[in-house]
């Protein structure tokens, strides 16, 4: 876990979609991370929408200089109770549009 | 085989181009979505990507400091489940299990621990020189707990204060040989001058 809100969103599905497409290691693992940065940009938009803008300078210099630390998410609970949820759906909502993809990759 | 291989450096193609897509599309949504996020991330120098690179290197340099803080402390504690060598087990009386002692790590104290050194000398004290015989209970780290009736462990410990005195106690008396220096005078049984016991010899001519 290297974020707050990884237990959220979850790599594994994705590992697993490429996993059955056969590709060698290092592309496997890129693909990966490039998945990854998209959840990334999708979780942050999300984030910063529920978050007055007031409050996106302080919380993006604390992100950056603590990453894991869980308190951001109890931080965000206090602007939107449900932020667990929103970060979930739209993680889920992008893994989908992603694996929609990989399968069309896997029938050529 | 090259179908194969040529086949999936085709999808990894395929599959980077996609992905590759999606990226840039969240990028774009994202600055758009919030157009003052680029001045905030300028101004604290923020690289987002960097974010989640950094917080592995964060991880895995922790680990690495873990493992080599571990290893003096590995070192320095040496397994508690070592089987101590079959003469010392037979030799000394062991405390029950129950009594065995933890202390706040959960590892098992050794028996001799148990034994102040306030303790030792008011025992020693009052044996006298029959207590020092038993000179595994001054070693500070419970080694030698257990060879009470072990002869000197002098090779185990070098020749230092911890190796028990020889059981002959001639080094402990002060007594090497040839160096007794009449120290034993007037301690042996004099007996009677031999004009007291009235023996007289003949002399030359006198008949018996």
């Amino acid at each position: 876990m290297s974020v707050f809100y990884d237990h959220l969103v979850g790599l594994d599905e994705l590992h697993n979609e490429l996993a059955d497409v056969g590709l060698p290691f290092k592309d496997h693992y890129d693909l990966l991370n490039q998945a990854d940065s998209i959840l990334h940009n999708e979780v942050l938009n999300v984030i910063l929408i529920i978050l007055p803008v007031d409050y996106h300078e302080q919380f993006l210099k604390g992100f950056n200089e603590r990453p894991q630390d869980h308190q951001h998410l109890v931080y965000l609970r206090q602007f939107d109770p449900g932020i667990d949820t929103k970060i979930q759906e739209t993680a889920r909502k992008t893994k989908e549009k992603i694996k929609e993809d990989l399968k069309k990759v896997k029938k050529k | 085989m090259f179908d194969k291989f040529f086949g999936s450096t085709n999808k990894s193609e395929s599959l980077r181009n996609i992905f590759s897509t999606h990226e840039q599309n969240s990028y774009t949504k994202l600055h758009q979505n919030h157009p003052h996020l680029r001045e905030l991330l300028d101004r604290h120098n923020i690289d987002l990507k960097n974010i989640r690179k950094n917080s592995v290197k964060i991880g895995a340099a922790a680990a690495v400091l873990g493992a080599f803080l571990a290893i003096p402390f590995l070192l320095g504690h040496p397994n508690q489940d070592q089987q101590p060598p079959q003469g010392v087990e037979n030799s000394h009386t062991s405390p029950p299990p129950d009594a065995s002692v933890l202390n706040p790590e959960g590892r098992s104290q050794p028996s001799g621990i148990r034994i102040s050194p306030s303790a030792q000398i008011d025992s020693q004290g009052a044996q006298g020189s029959s207590g020092q015989k038993d000179g595994s209970g001054s070693f500070p780290g419970g080694v030698g707990d257990g060879s009470l009736e072990s002869k000197s462990q002098g090779h185990k410990y070098g020749r230092s204060y911890l190796a028990p005195p020889k059981e002959h106690g001639l080094h402990d008396l002060g007594l090497h040989k040839g160096e007794d220096k009449g120290k034993g005078a007037g301690k042996g049984h004099e007996g009677a001058h031999p004009e007291d016991l009235e023996i007289n010899h003949p002399e030359k001519g006198e008949e018996v």
